[in-house]
């Protein structure tokens, strides 16, 4: 009986230890960078309404010269949906005050960054 | 006592209510699973549980909000974790549990948008002693500590390059504790069984200096036994567990977030079923009453299945 527990547990354990492993495995590698991107400069990032309500958003540009560039997207507060190099702030209700989005552009010379601030009212 | 904690595992270990805009989730959500009660010495329980949850329509206060102020369509996650629990002694056990977000979603208003977070949740390490039991009354009084450990302190990206909210990242990205305690009434005649659960928990601030408010919960749970002796599976447990959760605001920056923290209550009926060693339950989670600070997306309802498997080491 003793056995057949083990084997029971090291079955169960095993299982486990796999779908772990697995689900691990599934992660996507993220913020890579094609080796043929070249940055030539990030000129500006500009937002199209620097004071919004909740519940509103406004459009972010990131302009700059290149080649296959990565941009990546942050804000202190509040949502960023889209891709590329123009993007949609979204606040939501719980994001009131000044709020810094950022811009970095990455290729595989450089990476250049920028920021800019919304006020959610 | 075997028996109880063995049909009663369906509840609210990882407690957390839903994913939603404004309403950042801590720790891992709901199996949802809840040992209650210490395990007998040398028993492994393996528990493995689903959950889906889903979160369509916005409160201001304790009423719906239909404003201008809305920004999510609606959110959803489905999750999948793995409860190890072992009996260390008959007063004794020790549990760990971990998750996997397999999507944490929000759909937004504009522009069709979503944003989806994947991935480990969080690992949580548990020691369980009891601190009483009476055999002739048939009341069992334990409790539990544990500490929080996030998988990854690192904020997700999605494939766009865009950091996700807070609400849709997989872990906490924080340390937390965890403190519960059980409280078991039965009676073996009638099959019915009484349960008080309390659990607190509490987060560290994570490097995106986000601190979660503390989360106390409540739950109350009356268990009745059938056995149908004609059929192969005889064994049915009908639960009906009344949660209450206490959400504090959360802080971002050593600001309060004024838009989040609530309170709730649900009504989660669950059905189980039993076959020698193994348990499978179902369970179904209806708000019935919710109040949340500012406005809020706040959770619809939620549903999880349950797998527990037991494997005794005690040769006696």
């Amino acid at each position: 009986m003793y056995l057949i527990n083990s084997i029971q547990m090291k079955r169960t354990v095993f299982i486990n230890l796999f779908i772990l492993l697995f689900l691990l495995g599934c992660k996507e590698e993220q913020e890579t960078v094609p080796n043929s991107s070249v940055l030539v400069s990030f000129d500006s990032l500009t937002i199209q309404n620097d004071t919004i309500p909740t519940g509103s958003t406004t459009t972010v540009t990131a302009v700059a010269q290149g080649s296959e560039l990565t941009y990546l997207w942050s804000a202190t507060r509040g949502d960023i949906v889209g891709s590329g190099n123009v993007v949609t702030y979204v606040a939501p209700t719980c994001v009131i005050g000044d709020n810094e989005i950022s811009c970095v552009v990455k290729a595989s010379n450089k990476s250049e960054g920028k920021k800019t601030l919304v006020t959610v009212y | 006592m075997k028996n109880l904690v063995v049909i009663v595992c369906c509840f609210c270990l990882f407690s957390v209510e839903t994913n939603a805009q404004c309403f950042a989730s801590s720790g891992n959500p709901v199996g949802g699973s809840d040992n209650i009660g210490v395990l007998d010495k040398q028993l492994l329980r393996v528990h493995t549980f689903y959950r889906y949850n889903y979160a369509g329509k916005y409160y201001a206060e304790n009423k719906t909000y239909t404003g201008e102020k809305r920004i999510l369509k609606d959110a959803d996650y489905n999750y999948a974790g793995c409860l190890l629990a072992y009996g260390i002694g008959n007063k004794l056990t020790v549990e760990t549990e971990a998750g996997y977000f397999i999507n944490k979603t929000q759909h937004y208003i504009v522009g069709n948008y979503n944003l989806t977070g994947f991935g480990l949740s969080n690992l949580l390490f548990n020691i369980k002693p009891r601190l009483y039991f009476n055999a002739d009354k048939r009341i069992e009084y334990s409790v539990s500590a544990g500490i929080n450990i996030p998988f990854s302190t690192d904020l997700q990206r999605n494939d766009a390059g865009i950091l996700l909210p807070v609400d849709v990242q997989p872990s906490t990205g924080s340390y937390g504790i965890v403190l519960q305690s059980f409280l078991i009434k039965e009676n073996s005649f009638s099959g019915w069984r009484f349960f008080l659960v309390n659990r607190f928990e509490k987060y560290f601030e994570n490097n995106n200096n986000y601190i979660f408010g503390n989360v106390y919960f409540n739950s109350f749970y009356v268990t009745k036994h059938f056995v149908f002796e004609k059929y192969k599976l005889k064994d049915w447990t009908a639960i009906m567990q009344l949660k209450n959760v206490i959400k504090d605001r959360n802080y971002h920056y050593n600001q309060m977030v004024k838009a989040s923290g609530n309170v709730s209550f649900f009504a989660v009926p669950q059905l189980n079923i039993s076959l020698n060693s193994w348990n499978l339950s179902v369970l179904f989670e209806i708000p019935v009453y919710q109040y949340y600070n500012e406005i809020q997306l706040a959770s619809s309802y939620a549903f999880s299945v349950n797998v527990v498997k037991d494997i005794s080491f005690n040769k006696n």
